[in-house]
């Protein structure tokens, strides 16, 4: 996501200068170019505080935290002004949060990470924005020449003061990863229970990224997010797959109520919006409009637009549209319903919004006191959730066969439950009833792609049928979603070995080893 | 020097030595013989010399020379050195063989003669003589030669020791005083000048007493000497006495108690001693000894006064004060005791006081002094006798001895106690097999009387005894003593058997368990059967092997259902008597065994035969859908009961978990207490002991609380979460203890009450979660649904009282119809009464006529004319009925008839011989019977038929109301199969009743629609029954339900003594046909609404009032937690 105010501190009222370039570069985040033009302002004007307050920006802005506090500092010690301490006070925090950062690099980015807890991140974040820089670049014939700053938060506790994101924003609008202040910052998937699709969202988070450099950062919000969500799998997949079960449920039922978020609500972020929902609904009607313009002139009259709103016309979006599609932006938007209307979008059963449901409080001092999640909410049905403590109570007892009937009551009762699909597909594979398993599995993944447990069963039942590239593929998926559990890893390593492919077995035994030591 | 020559040698040496010897032992007998001689001649001089003074000296001279002598002719030669060539001689006397031999070989040194002539003959010679000589030599010896010269004198020596020996026994100091003669002669020589001394020289004795005088002379010559006595009574004669001498130079003189004074003085050969004076006076004594008694207080005594003797005999403790007049003036008073001490006595004038504080056992005596210095002479030693105060008494009286006790019970202690004085301090002392004392105080301080019956109520649960062991209990009482001290009286020992409720307890836990897991097999063996119902209908016929295990599963099933009751009931009756099991247990667990009897008694039979058919294959389809459809029914029933029996197993150990919890909050208290009370000062080092106990008892806890944690049953998790499922914070409480120990030992105290607080704090935060985590353990979906079931529970009453509308009105509009009936059929019959009589009167005759012919046939034995009898009889009931017009009796009797015609008949038609009149009045009779019949059918009888178009549409209405009722049931039905999974506490009657009300409403409806009220009747109240037995279930059900609610976790035995237990026995005995009326005595009464049950104003403002006061930061979780329980 992107979150559109810059700073969490106002500008200071500081009296008018000839020329403000440097804050408009901050604004682009062009951050290096400022600090050098304001290096020289500097050399005329040693002590003025504005120019020495956006140095301090500047240099915040490249990730020289240190530097931009000791700037601060200085400038504090000669004029104490509120707001430079409030400045200064955030960036001692986000010094304090990245404190156990280590830095890895890549040919592009400088990636910040904690490599003992997120260890299990560390073999694939480098490929998977590797790829999205070569991929999106392609896309956008965009590729940045300065690295790229990112950094993966361990915990909330460190995550919240560094994004200036709250518990809410997460849980309620599934933001776990922000670009902003010129760097792409992610909460480790470690902080939800069964992890997200970080490898998406990270890809993501660069797309925002991209989009602030190639609009000098003037794209409104649901322009961001519709790029940014329509190209987040792009880094992986040949085409887009935003129009998913649940974005295409989303949509449809906006249109046949006509209850659609609106563009101008998405504004200043679509994660301020009231509910899971509506951000959903949100990211799904961004989405859809990208589609809509890519449908209308490809992806170059998206990279027009974006080009368009660089120039700085002054007239936002609405110019943008207008200058590169040809018609205005109430046109836009009524050729935009009746493209979604083209499509027959239907509502499916069983759709789910996501749940971001965090640990609580995973800090240093209190790494023990989570909350349990409890396992019933994953099923709606009451009776369901009867009948599957049953079935869970039957297989604690060895009868496998009995908990499999009870497992398929429970289903009777709550037919759209991943969870429950994998419960049961777990107990046929435990009576080696691979075939009906595979379906239930199957039928699972369709319901809900980014159901972390479905995965892993199908690599475990593609390791015991022998098809290794088959659960390699499946465990790919796992990893992308909840790369910390030390059975994906386990099989990832028995697959590569059966392939063949040695260093990656290593690579994978090494890996588990280390989550299983850390457990 | 050759070999030969130095053994030579070496013997001459050992014989020289040996010989030297034996000289000096022989002088040695000499010396010792003279001296013993001259010692004991001196013992006749000493004899002698008082006679003759001169012989000292002359014996001391003697004595000198004679000693003399034998030192110079015997000691001093036998020191000399003894020449060789003497030896060598005594060796040839010993041995003459030897001739010279020895001599010369000696002479002859071989080396001195290898030096001087190395290479002469002669020493060859010289070593042949050398190994002639020793060759002889070999067997000769030194101590033969020796041996020779015996010792002399050694008969004289034994003579003279045995002699002295023999003197020293008789006079053991003779040999001393002989030596004293020989070495001081000199003192036994006359003095020229004597000298007399007398001792004493000034006396004063008391009159009566002896008096012995002492006289010394300067000498110890024997002499007389005498005792004068100078000063009597005037004109008396100077007397004289002999005086005996006691020791050489020592005399003396008793006086023999002497009445007057007089001087004295010694006499000897002329000389005199110093005079000497003896004044007599009166002997000192007491006497009107008196003894006052003043007892210890403790006793409550009064002081008693003893006269005429010392003796005391008193209570320990107890002052004795004694007074006394004495004769003369006295200088001093002592009371002297056997043991040795002594107490001063007061002094006035003549008058003595003294005190004895009685203690112990002895004896005493008075002693005086007067002021010369004379004591009392032999004063008499009085007694001191001590009256023991006697060990306090105490005797059971309840409990009895060997009983078993509850652990948790109150026990009721009784006990009898005594003592002679008073009681105080009773002590409840236990032991159990650990061998650990511990000591309960029954009473602190003085009992009012000194004989009293007390009781004690014991609280085991404050106290508790070691579960499930053997404990010896006695009871300690103590006197009053202060003076000796209490004295401590003990009872006889009893034998306790303590009840183990925790491991009853827990035995309960796991039976409950054992029902949860047997249940859930139960099901598992239906659910696998179900499995198998699905694969034999793929099959064209299942195997019938497969059928048969089938079959025999089932019947294992079944009897396994039965070995669940049977553990069911056990289980709840050790429910009731389990102080650790709640109400809410106990009452699920009585839904379970319900609902587990509906299982077994209807479920499973109709199960069982619903498989029946599936035994001869191929079963059809509808008998496969009525087996499915009661498999169903078993495996729904057997999912509530196994999700109830895992439920009940879940709260329980939940509110174990809980009261560990509250265990731990009250310990935690207990040690922050006892670190606000530490010194300020405290630094470190050792951790108080009371402290320690502290912290290992919460640590204890701890354990035991994470023990119990893990042994919780868990959702089973199939799928990795990043969180593990922990929401209590047991390690990070660990920790905190830990620091709080290291804290303490660090002095930190400040530190080590912060951390207490934190820890504080988590336990409560931890019993909060653990509260609603057995809420909702025991609410579960219940809560959830309450409204639902509530609104059923609505719907019910609504259709029971809608089915009763529908029935009475059908009932009402049926009457109306009958009495249409009623009437149409009374105007018809009317009509023809007068020619049904005569068809009776012609069938009388007929019957007459065919009994007549019938007894010429003997076949037709006595029944065939009891018959004919009978239909005569039911003939006369029937014109007797007619003549009544009742209709429906007219029937009955007529059927009768006809039934007994036609066996009539059918015998006639049987006769072996055919009598065809016969058959002709029997057919004839039977033809009048029937016409008869159909005279009578022909009487309107149809009430369909009477109904108005009015009641008609009437019954159309019923009909549509009936159809309304039976869909709001069937809905309801349907609601309550969605809520029975959910709430397993309902009973499945419930649901059974309404779904078979439902068809007999369908045909109800029926039988409305088409105007049948009086068919529609049985149906209407069929349906109704069922109604309103679904309504009597469930509201059985919801009245536990609430009952559950309000018991607040309490045990069964608690609400027992607390009296809010109803006793099923209490009930009062209900008829069900009067909706429960029956036998209920009803009165108005006004239930207590809420406010009734709130604490009374004035407290609650004391409370508030308190509020306002503050609290203690760390007690802030505690006291919130308090109200919300308070509002909850």
């Amino acid at each position: 996501m992107l979150a559109r105010a810059t700073l969490p501190v106002e500008k200071p009222e500081l009296e008018a200068s000839d020329t403000d370039h440097g804050a408009v570069l901050i604004d682009r985040w062009q951050a290096e170019d400022a600090r050098v033009w304001l290096e020289r302002r500097l050399a005329e004007e040693p002590e003025n505080p504005k120019w020495r307050f956006f140095l301090s920006q500047a240099l915040f802005y490249s990730g020289r935290y240190t530097e931009a506090l000791a700037a601060l500092d200085a400038l504090i010690a000669d004029v104490p002004h509120p707001q430079f301490q409030s400045f200064r006070e955030f960036i001692a925090k986000t010094i304090k949060s990245t404190a156990t950062l280590t830095p890895m690099e890549s040919e592009h980015f400088r990636i910040f990470l904690d490599p003992d807890r997120d260890a299990a991140l560390v073999p694939y974040i480098r490929d998977v924005l590797e790829q999205s820089y070569q991929r999106l670049g392609m896309h956008f014939g965009r590729f940045p020449k300065e690295k790229v700053l990112v950094e993966v938060f361990p915990t909330t506790d460190t995550f919240y003061p560094a994004s200036s994101l709250s518990a809410r924003d997460i849980e309620v609008s599934g933001a776990i990863g922000i670009c902003k202040f010129n760097k792409i910052m992610l909460l480790s998937p470690r902080n939800l229970a069964r992890g997200y699709r970080w490898t998406d969202a990270i890809s993501h988070e660069y797309l925002h990224y991209l989009i602030v450099h190639l609009s000098a950062n003037q794209a409104p919000i649901w322009l961001h997010e519709g790029i940014a969500k329509y190209f987040e799998d792009a880094w992986r997949l040949p085409e887009s797959a935003w129009l998913s079960r649940q974005t295409e449920s989303l949509l449809a039922h906006a249109l046949a109520n006509n209850s659609f978020v609106g563009f101008k609500n998405m504004e200043p972020s679509l994660v301020k919006l009231d509910t899971t929902y509506q951000v959903q609904l949100g990211y799904a009607e961004a989405a859809s409009a990208i589609d809509f313009i890519i449908d209308s002139l490809g992806t170059k009259g998206l990279i027009n637009i974006l080009q368009d709103l660089s120039e700085g016309h002054g007239d936002g979006a609405t110019g943008a549209i207008t200058r590169v599609m040809g018609y205005g932006f109430e046109r836009f938007e009524k050729e935009w319903r009746r493209f979604l209307q083209s499509k027959h979008l239907q509502e499916h059963k069983g759709v789910r919004l996501p749940r971001f449901t965090l640990k609580a409080n995973v800090n240093e001092n209190q790494s023990e006191q989570i909350p349990a999640e409890d396992l019933r909410e994953e099923i709606e049905s009451t009776t369901a959730r009867l009948h599957t403590r049953l079935g869970d109570r039957l297989r604690q007892r060895g009868r496998d066969r009995a908990a499999t009937r009870e497992y398929n009551r429970a289903l009777d009762k709550d037919p759209y439950s991943p969870y429950l699909l994998n419960k049961l597909a777990g107990v046929l594979m435990t009576q080696q009833r691979w075939e009906p398993a595979q379906q239930y599995l199957e039928r699972a993944r369709t319901l809900a792609p980014d159901y972390v447990a479905t995965y892993t069963n199908l690599g475990r039942l593609y390791v015991a049928q022998q098809s290794f590239e088959d659960a390699r593929t499946a465990l790919w998926e796992a990893v992308q979603i909840n790369p910390f559990d030390p059975l994906i890893h386990q099989y990832l390593a028995e697959c590569y070995r059966r392939l063949g492919i040695d260093d990656r077995a290593k690579q994978e035994q090494q890996l588990l080893e280390r989550l299983q030591e850390s457990r | 020097m050759s070999q030969e020559y130095r053994s030579l040698a070496t013997f001459v040496k050992r014989t020289q030595r040996g010989l030297g010897i034996r000289r000096y032992l022989q002088a040695g007998v000499v010396l010792l013989v003279v001296a013993l001689l001259v010692v004991l001649t001196g013992i006749g001089v000493y004899l002698l010399v008082p006679s003759v003074p001169m012989l000292a000296p002359i014996y001391s001279g003697f004595a000198a020379i004679v000693t003399g002598f034998v030192v110079f002719w015997v000691i001093v030669p036998a020191l000399r050195r003894r020449p060789k060539r003497e030896t060598l001689s005594s060796i040839a006397e010993a041995y003459p063989d030897l001739r010279d031999d020895l001599t010369n070989a000696l002479e002859l040194d071989p080396e001195q003669l290898e030096r001087s002539n190395p290479r002469g003959m002669a020493l060859d010679l010289v070593r042949a003589l050398h190994r002639q000589t020793a060759q002889k030599m070999q067997s000769y010896t030194s101590r033969e030669v020796v041996r020779r010269y015996r010792l002399q004198g050694l008969l004289w020596f034994g003579l003279l020791l045995c002699t002295a020996v023999l003197v020293t026994v008789l006079h053991p100091r003779i040999l001393q005083q002989s030596l004293h003669v020989m070495v001081s002669p000199v003192s036994y020589l006359p003095a020229r000048d004597l000298k007399l001394t007398i001792t004493p020289e000034d006396a004063t004795i008391a009159r009566g007493m002896n008096l012995e005088v002492q006289a010394q002379v300067t000498d110890e010559v024997k002499r007389r000497v005498e005792m004068q006595i100078l000063l009597q009574r005037p004109g008396q004669p100077e007397k004289r006495y002999a005086m005996e001498q006691v020791s050489p130079g020592r005399f003396r003189y008793v006086f023999l108690k002497p009445q007057a004074s007089f001087s004295f003085q010694a006499l000897s050969e002329g000389f005199r001693s110093p005079e000497g004076r003896v004044d007599v006076v009166p002997a000192p004594a007491v006497g009107n000894l008196a003894l006052h008694y003043l007892f210890p207080d403790y006793t409550g005594l009064p002081g008693r006064t003893q006269s005429g003797g010392g003796d005391i005999q008193a209570l320990p403790g107890t002052q004795v004060r004694l007074s006394m007049q004495a004769n003369v003036p006295l200088n001093k008073g002592t009371l002297r005791f056997a043991k040795g001490n002594e107490l001063p006595l007061a002094i006035t004038d003549l008058a003595l006081q003294g005190e004895i504080l009685v203690m112990e056992e002895g004896s005493y005596r008075i002693e005086i002094e007067d002021w010369h210095g004379l004591s009392n002479p032999q004063p008499p030693w009085y007694t001191i006798q001590v009256t023991p105060d006697a060990i306090p008494t105490v005797k059971w009286l309840r409990p009895e001895d060997g009983i078993e006790v509850d652990e948790t019970a109150v026990l009721d202690v009784s006990y009898e106690a005594a003592d002679d004085f008073g009681l105080q301090d009773a002590v409840l002392v236990y032991q159990g097999s650990d061998g650990v004392e511990h000591r309960l105080p029954l009473r602190q301080g003085r009992f009012d009387q000194p004989r009293v019956t007390e009781q004690f109520s014991w609280d085991l649960y404050q106290h508790p005894l070691p579960a499930g062991d053997t404990v010896h209990v006695y009871i300690e009482v103590y006197d009053n003593d202060t003076i000796s001290g209490p004295k401590k009286g003990v009872s006889e020992t009893l034998t306790l058997k303590v009840r183990d409720r925790e491991g009853e307890h827990q035995a309960l836990e796991d039976l409950q368990r054992e029902i949860a897991d047997a249940l859930l097999d139960l099901l598992a063996d239906h659910l696998e059967l179900a499995d198998d119902f699905e694969a034999w209908r793929d099959q064209d016929t299942p195997e019938p092997d497969d059928l048969v295990r089938a079959q025999a599963k089932q019947q294992q099933a079944a009897e396994r259902a039965e070995q669940l009751a049977e553990q069911l009931d056990e289980a709840l009756a050790k429910v009731q008597n389990d102080p650790y099991s709640t109400y809410e247990t106990y009452a699920d667990l009585q839904a379970l065994q319900r609902n587990m009897g509906y299982l077994q008694q209807e479920l499973i039979p109709q199960l069982e035969q619903a498989m029946q058919p599936m035994q001869t294959p191929p079963a059809s389809d509808a008998q496969q859908a009525r087996a499915d459809e009661a498999l169903e029914k078993v495996v729904e029933e057997l999912e509530r009961l196994s999700s109830l029996a895992e439920d009940i197993a879940n709260a329980e150990k939940l509110h174990d978990l809980m009261q560990l919890s509250n265990k731990m909050m009250e310990q935690q208290n207990q040690l922050l207490a006892t670190l606000d009370n530490m010194p300020k000062d405290f630094q470190g080092g050792e951790i108080p002991p009371e402290i320690q106990k502290l912290l290992d008892s919460i640590d204890q806890m701890m354990q035991e609380l994470a023990n119990t944690i893990s042994q919780m049953p868990q959702m089973m998790s199939d799928e990795f979460l990043n969180q593990q499922l922990e929401n209590l914070p047991i390690n990070d409480m660990q920790q905190k203890l830990d620091e709080i120990q290291k804290k303490l030992t660090e002095g930190d105290l400040e530190g080590a009450k912060k951390l207490a607080e934190e820890l504080l704090k988590t336990l409560s935060t931890m019993v909060a979660s653990m509260q609603n985590m057995e809420q909702q353990a025991r609410g579960g979906p219940m809560d959830a649904m309450s409204q639902q079931l509530q609104k059923s529970v609505d719907t019910l009453s609504d259709l029971v009282r809608r089915q009763e509308g529908v029935l009475d009105e059908t009932q009402s509009l049926d009457q109306e119809a009958l009495q249409q009936l009623n009437r149409a059929q009374q105007e018809a019959f009317e009509a023809m009464q007068r020619d049904l009589e005569r068809e009776l009167g012609e069938l009388s005759k007929q019957m007459a006529a065919l009994s007549r012919r019938a007894r010429q046939h003997p076949e037709l034995d006595t029944d065939f004319q009891r018959a004919y009898l009978d239909v005569q009889q039911r003939l006369s009931q029937l014109r007797q009925h007619l003549q009544n017009h009742d209709m429906p009796q007219s029937q009955d009797a007529l059927a009768g008839a006809q039934r007994q015609m036609d066996w009539m008949q059918q015998r006639v038609e049987q006769l072996q011989s055919q009598d065809q009149q016969l058959e002709q009045h029997a057919t004839q009779a039977q033809h009048r019977l029937n016409a008869l019949r159909q005279r009578m059918e022909g009487l309107p009888n149809n009430r369909q038929a009477m109904l108005s178009p009015d009641q008609r549409g009437q019954l159309g209405q019923l009909g549509q109301r009936q159809e309304a009722v039976g869909n709001d049931t069937a809905e309801l039905q349907q609601a309550f199969d969605n809520l029975m999974p959910l709430m397993p506490f309902l009973p499945s009657e419930t649901v059974n009743n309404l779904q078979q009300a439902v068809p007999l409403m369908q045909q109800a409806q029926g039988e409305l629609n088409a105007h049948q009220s009086q068919q529609a009747i049985p149906p209407e109240q069929g349906a109704l029954e069922r109604l309103r037995n679904a309504q009597n279930s469930l509201q059985q059900a919801l009245q536990q339900l609430s009952q559950r609610g309000q018991m607040m976790g309490q045990s069964m035995p608690m609400l027992r003594q607390a009296g809010r237990l109803p006793m099923p026995d209490q009930r009062p005995q209900v008829d069900q046909r009067q909706n429960g009326m029956a036998g209920a005595s009803v009165r108005n009464f006004q239930l207590p609404d809420k406010e009734a049950y709130k604490v009374p104003r004035m407290f609650r403002e004391d409370i508030m009032e308190a509020l306002k006061e503050g609290y203690p930061e760390r007690y802030k979780e505690l006291i919130e937690q308090y109200y919300r329980n308070i509002v909850r």
